[in-house]
């Protein structure tokens, strides 16, 4: 039976897992075909999840199964299985006799002991079967024929041979019967417990073969069992370890392998249970050590441990020192060796770094003695009984534990060392504390700096000269402490806290001890007496707090080190209930660490800190800012919590709703407003995204919907001068629109010739005009005065037509510059004139003549950190496609409504998932026109500001096809691609929107035309399941549109012109999960980037400490993680900008990615080399 | 959303290793997790997480190790550096770091061993700014010896990515 390394209980507990999976995928399955009911639509889903709830439920009941068949099959002669095993043993005690006498029936006898043990180069049987005596001479003879045939079959290279757990428990009652001898047999059977009897001797393997198999299995397995191992059609045996011939070995009826790799193997085995090697204590023995030893060296080496081993056994009759519990076990061992472990330390004395870790190893300890009663009882010396009973319970305590892992007694040894070393330093301390409170309480209540001086003195030699250098930094600090501006900490006694420190918490007991008399000492004395704050109150984050305080101190990192305490301070005001402390301590630790960012140019990271301090400060003073300091409070209160519950997305909502509120109170015109902008928009997509991650469809719309107007608002300025522009552009001869076009074409430099020379002469004709006016002031006759005034008229008119001329040379440049802004659409964009026909006038682009700036909304002006906007050009459009109300909407962003099914398939073999986070391009599909809210007008601009319509579509589409379970085999295109869109909802917001009939005549040829202004938004939200996994899509238009049509006659033909202009900004972002990565696109976060922090430590182990997110560089952000084409993971951001050139913003790096590799090659060697040299190394030949 | 990377990078996962989203597994500050389900043992599973920052300061990668420890002190109780390396570069030192911690999650308390290696990144332009990479593998003791190869596969194999046009 294939159930080698078979945990019975974790097997039941996965079988239970297993179960609880397949009731959650029939609730699933139940779910989606109510869900496609309701949509009146059909799927194969329901009916594939439901034959995975089959496989789940049989192969649950499988491994429960097997479990019960390895628990059953466990010998345990205290059990009824086992005596069923032990009455089965007497079966083959007849077996076992002929073996012992002639051997004849070898082969019969092994049918039923076939286990094999495989060593290097087997050349005999006795190399291969252990426990066959070979003193007798008849024995050897017979292995001796026997190894021709019988040697291929155990070795495995022919027929019988499987082997498992029970052919080794057959042979453990084997060997026992070979030990017991037949005579001895015959007398257990008639007493009745000839099994025990078999038992106790083969338990000489067993004894200790079940501890040493627990490991083996335990790594080899990881505790978990394997499915092949609980299908037995399925089973592969594989190789034995190199450490099955340890049960033998440790039996005494096998010799430990001399190879360096077994010796050390076995000698870490003995280590663990408690052998200490006599020149080397430590597991730092490596088989590289072993590689040039002699036979003989490893040999004695093997010796010892097993002289050790079989020594232990020795304890088998005894328990633990004060406990029932018996020593052979591997708790017991080790909770003995701990023991003594902790004896030897205390006898060794102290040693340093102990106090935060011992802190939480030496708990129970400090509960016991340093309780109240004791501290403020007469002084006494802790009697060593006593302190011997604490180190006992420790040592409980440690057993009780009881890691199963490798290194579990180095770790152990190691706590106890320093458990005992804090121990004695306990012992001195509260000595010290004793004669000190005594001396306290002796004097006044409140000490003199000489008295405290003094006590320095007498506790700490080296104090006056540790207190000078201290100055100058105290002084600094408390510069720092009120450059902060935080009010009412200025009085922080940092000279005294440093002080305190020093003293090694004696002093901070002494103050305490003040404290309980003067309760007025102040704020700072809290702050003082973290040193005993952290002996006297046991939350983790107070000891930590204090130690790195004084860690950072020692650094002379100041800040760090107010950061620290304050946070200790807080953590301990929180602990007592002093909620106005601990906001207190926290506005401390916000300011300082706002310094610290300020100082590593973290312009956010301040600002986020100084939020936080804002709202910390809040509770202490009543401190009444405006309602924005109280906004940002209290949305940093919220980063807090939404921290703290590992919630990073409402994390992101809040920082960015604190920090614009910061943004606005700082907001001067220009960039405060833009911070605040950019961080609102940061906070509706955060929550926009936490909707997506929720599943809450409401709060997404909600989110998005908010995005939404606010772009409309923030766009309102614009679309105000917009207007304008477009409304005179509407309005002007299409002659002057024609010249200014035509203008537009000319080089620049001929324009500015232009323009000078027209300038001159308007100069000169200015001149004239003054001049002539000048003399029609004087009095003059009436011939002269009526050809001055003829002049002057002319010349009048002839400087309008030159104003007029020099600012259509204006409004071309300004055209041009507009152009080279919009440099696509006015490259791909103009049109070409109809063939044949040169028609006047030619469409115009929209040209703001003032001011020379490009309307592109919403975008901030960027340096020092250029927020790039986003400018989609509209790529050439069909003519006739008028009737598409809002621009730009390039086709190919463009989702359909509906997907249509089945989806083309994947774009590639092995595409990186995810890849396109849009929806895939639709087909082209004419987005009907939506109703405008006050229609087309005839002439001039309608005004509909936010009068747009909103269709909740609400469609879904599943399409048929396989279910592709689990990750899609890269390399492998999908033959099916069902797919499940649901088309939430679209906004079209027609901001304005004017038509105007034309009508003139070129040559005498009647012109007929329309332009078409429009100015608008346009949002879609899509869902999309497929098997690359749930998509979320958001895109968001904001454009500008003009359209014209014109028609002319020219008698013989008609030509038809039409042209397009459009230009806008794009917002458009997406979220992709599936089994392969997570892909988010989210260009939208128009100036602003995500940061990474360097928490993957923390993450590790499932703990979320801090996240964080700021804002105003980069124009982009996106990341994308997938398995590529070449089975490599690809893993990165555009917001660094990549290698090279080419980042955006002020976030560009240029590395050498080869040098990396080569660390990296270094780092996985230097990861190697720790783990082997401090790591206890099973099986690593 | 989980964070990003300062720079894009590419790696190989060794078989029987699956990208998790971030924020699900439990790990929200990360920007990558791998988890090796095989050697999944009462209820921990041994996890690759990368992480990434951009500096402009001069910390040593020394003092972003002690970050690292310091932030595991305070989840996690005993927390040891059992081993440090440095490995010097001029454009691209790093530091391996292998710390030993306790770590009491309500119910369960495990040993547990991360394996970290810092890759730091150095403009080549403006040797002020750099880009930090925080590699890390946790797994319980037991499982160290199942996955500590895979995490040198992986450590070797990671590299930064040429931009993509």
């Amino acid at each position: 039976m294939p159930f080698m390394g078979l945990d019975p209980q974790l097997a039941t507990e996965l079988a239970t897992e297993m179960r609880t999976a397949a009731a959650g995928a029939d609730e699933q399955a139940a779910i989606t075909r109510q869900a496609l009911a309701l949509a009146g639509l059909s799927s194969p889903v329901p009916v594939q999840l439901m034959e995975i709830v089959g496989e789940l439920t049989i192969a649950s009941d499988v491994i429960a199964t097997s479990a019960g068949v390895v628990s059953r099959h466990r010998l345990d002669p205290g059990t009824e299985a086992a005596m069923a095993r032990g009455l089965w043993a007497l079966a083959l005690g007849p077996a076992a006799a002929t073996v012992g006498e002639e051997l004849t029936d070898i082969d019969a006898a092994l049918a039923n002991f076939s286990l094999v043990y495989r060593l290097p180069e087997p050349t005999s049987i006795t190399d291969l079967i252990i426990g066959i005596p070979t003193t007798d001479p008849k024995v050897r003879a017979a292995l001796a024929r026997l190894d021709t045939w019988l040697l291929p079959v155990l070795k495995g290279e022919r027929g019988r041979g499987e082997r498992g757990e029970q052919e080794k428990e057959d042979l453990l009652l084997l060997l026992g019967m070979l030990n017991v001898g037949k005579e001895e047999l015959m007398v257990r059977e008639e007493e009745g417990d000839r099994h025990e009897f078999i038992f106790s001797f083969g338990a000489g393997v067993e004894l200790l073969a079940e501890r040493v198999e627990a490991d083996r299995r335990f790594f080899e397995y990881g505790l978990l069992p394997d499915i092949a191992d609980l299908l037995p059609e399925d089973y592969d045996s594989e190789d034995t370890t190199d450490l099955d011939w340890l049960p033998a070995a440790l039996a005494g009826r096998a010799e430990v392998p001399l190879r360096p790799v077994a010796v050390l193997e076995f000698v870490k085995l003995a280590m663990r249970y408690g052998y200490r090697r006599d020149d080397d204590y430590g597991s730092k023995l490596t088989a590289k050590d072993l590689r040039d030893e002699s036979r003989e060296a490893l040999a004695l080496l093997a010796k010892k441990a097993m002289t050790y081993l079989r020594g232990t056994t020795l304890l088998a009759n005894t328990v633990v020192e004060g406990t029932e519990r018996p020593v052979f076990s591997s708790t017991a061992i080790t909770a003995q060796i701990r023991y003594g472990a902790a004896r030897g330390a205390i006898t060794d004395g102290a040693i340093a770094n102990a106090a935060k870790r011992a802190d939480t190893a030496f708990g129970p300890l400090r509960e016991q003695f340093l309780t109240p009663e004791v501290m403020q009882g007469p002084p006494t010396k802790m009697s060593r009984a006593a302190f011997d009973r604490a180190v006992m319970a420790e040592v409980g305590h440690i057993a009780d534990y009881e890691p199963s892992g490798a290194r579990r007694r180095t770790a152990a040894y190691s706590w106890v060392h320093q458990a005992g070393s804090l121990a004695e330093q306990r012992e001195r301390m509260l000595s010290v504390l004793l004669s000190w409170r005594s001396h306290a309480l002796a004097g006044p209540a409140m000490m003199t700096k000489s008295e405290q001086h003094k006590a320095f003195a007498e506790f700490h030699p080296d104090l006056p000269k540790e207190l000078d250098d201290f100055m100058g930094d105290a002084d600094r600090l408390n510069k720092v402490v009120k450059y902060l501006g935080v009010p009412g900490y200025e009085k922080i006694k940092l000279t005294d806290a440093y002080r305190l420190h020093l003293t090694n918490d004696s002093l901070g007991r002494g103050v305490q001890v003040q404290m309980e008399h003067r309760p007025s000492a102040g704020f700072g004395y809290v702050l003082a007496g973290l040193g005993v704050v952290g002996v006297f109150f046991p939350p983790a984050a107070v000891i930590g707090g204090a130690m790195q305080a004084i860690q950072a101190a020692a650094n002379d990192d100041w800040t760090g080190a107010l950061i620290s305490a304050a946070g200790a301070v807080a953590s301990v005001a929180s602990a007592g209930g002093a909620v106005n402390a601990a906001r207190a301590a926290y506005a401390v630790q916000g300011a300082a660490i706002a310094a610290r960012a300020i100082d590593a140019g973290d312009t956010m990271g301040a600002v986020t800190a100084v939020a936080g301090a804002v709202a910390g400060d809040l509770g202490v003073t009543g401190f009444q800012n405006t309602s924005r300091a109280i906004g940002a409070g209290i949305a940093t209160v919220g980063v807090v919590d939404a921290i703290d519950e590992g919630d990073l997305l409402r994390a992101v909502e809040h920082t960015a709703s604190a920090v614009g509120q910061v943004g606005t109170m700082l907001g001067a015109a220009g960039e405060g407003s833009m911070v605040t902008d950019t961080l609102s928009r940061v906070e509706r997509f955060a929550r926009a995204a936490r909707g997506v991650r929720d599943e809450d469809p409401v709060l997404i719309a909600s989110a998005l919907r908010q995005e939404i107007v606010g772009l409309a608002s923030a766009a309102t300025g614009f679309v105000t001068r917009t207007v304008e522009n477009l409304n005179d552009f509407a309005r002007d001869e299409p002659e002057t629109i024609a010249r200014i076009d035509e203008l537009a074409e000319l080089p620049a430099v001929e324009l500015d010739r232009e323009k000078d020379a027209l300038a001159a002469t308007a100069n000169t004709r200015g001149e004239r005009l003054a001049d002539i006016e000048a003399r029609l002031d004087r009095p003059v006759d009436s011939e002269e005065r009526r050809e001055l005034t003829r002049e002057r008229d002319y010349l009048r008119y002839e400087l309008t037509g030159l104003v007029t001329e020099l600012r259509t040379i204006e409004t071309a440049q300004q055209t041009q510059e507009f152009r080279a802004q919009l440099a696509p659409v006015t490259e791909t964009e103009r049109p070409a004139p109809v063939p044949g026909v040169e028609l006047q006038p030619r469409p115009v682009p929209i040209i703001p003549p003032s001011p020379p700036r490009p309307p592109v909304p919403n975008i901030p002006p960027s340096p020092p950190r250029p927020l790039v906007p986003i400018v989609q050009p509209s790529p050439p459009r069909p003519p006739g496609a008028v009737d598409d109300p809002i621009l730009p909407s390039p086709p190919d962003l463009e989702p359909p409504a509906v997907v249509v099914n089945p989806s083309p398939p994947q774009a590639g073999p092995g595409a990186m998932p995810g890849s396109d986070p849009i929806l895939p391009p639709p087909p082209p599909q004419q987005v009907p026109p939506v109703a405008v809210g006050n229609g087309a007008a005839q002439d001039g601009w309608d005004v509909a500001y936010l009068e747009g319509e909103r269709e909740e579509k609400g469609e879904i589409e599943v399409s048929p096809g396989g279910w592709a379970w689990g990750d899609t085999p890269s390399g492998k295109p999908a033959e099916n691609n069902p797919k499940v869109t649901v088309v939430l909802d679209e906004y079209h917001f027609n901001l304005l929107h004017s038509n105007e009939q034309q009508e003139f005549g070129i040559f005498g040829n009647p012109v007929n035309g329309t332009v078409d202004n429009r100015i608008g938004l346009r949002n879609e939200n899509t869902f999309e399941l497929d098997q690359n996994g749930l998509m979320f899509g958001s895109k968001l238009a904001l454009g500008v549109e003009r359209k014209t049509e014109h028609t002319a006659d020219f008698g013989m033909a008609e030509a038809k012109l039409e042209t397009e202009i459009a230009a806008g900004a794009f917002a458009e972002g997406g979220m992709t999960l599936n089994g392969n990565g997570v892909e988010a696109k989210a260009e939208y976060l128009l100036g602003l980037r995500f940061g990474g922090t360097l928490e993957a430590d923390i993450g590790g182990i499932g703990v979320a400490v801090t996240g964080e997110a700021w804002a105003g560089a980069g124009a982009e952000g996106m990341f994308s993680a997938g398995k590529g084409e070449d089975g490599r993971w690809h893993f990165g951001s555009s917001v660094g900008g990549g290698m090279g050139v080419g980042g955006k913003g002020g976030f560009m790096i240029t590395i050498d990615p080869d040098e990396v590799s080569d660390t990296a090659n270094e780092a996985a060697d230097a990861i190697g080399t720790a783990i082997t040299s401090y790591l206890y190394t099973p099986f690593d030949n | 959303m989980a964070t990003v990377l300062p720079v894009p990078i590419e790696f190989e996962l060794p078989d029987g290793w699956h990208a998790a989203p971030p924020d699900e597994a439990g790990a929200p500050g990360a920007a990558f997790v791998a988890v090796h389900p095989d050697t999944r043992q009462a209820g921990f599973t041994p996890n690759i997480t990368i992480s990434g920052e951009y500096r402009a300061d001069q910390a040593a990668l020394a003092e972003l190790a002690d970050e690292s420890v310091g932030r595991l002190g305070q989840a996690a109780q005993d927390v040891t550096v059992a081993d440090r390396t440095e490995i010097d570069s001029l454009d691209a030192p790093g530091l391996t770091q292998v710390v030993l911690m306790r770590h009491d999650s309500g119910d369960t308390v495990r040993d547990l061993v991360q394996c970290q290696v810092y890759l730091s990144m150095t403009d080549v332009h403006d040797r002020s700014r750099r880009a930090v990479l925080q590699l890390a593998m946790t797994a319980t003791t037991e499982q160290l010896d199942d996955v500590i190869g895979d995490f040198q596969q992986f450590v070797a194999s990671v590299r930064p990515e040429p931009r993509q046009p």
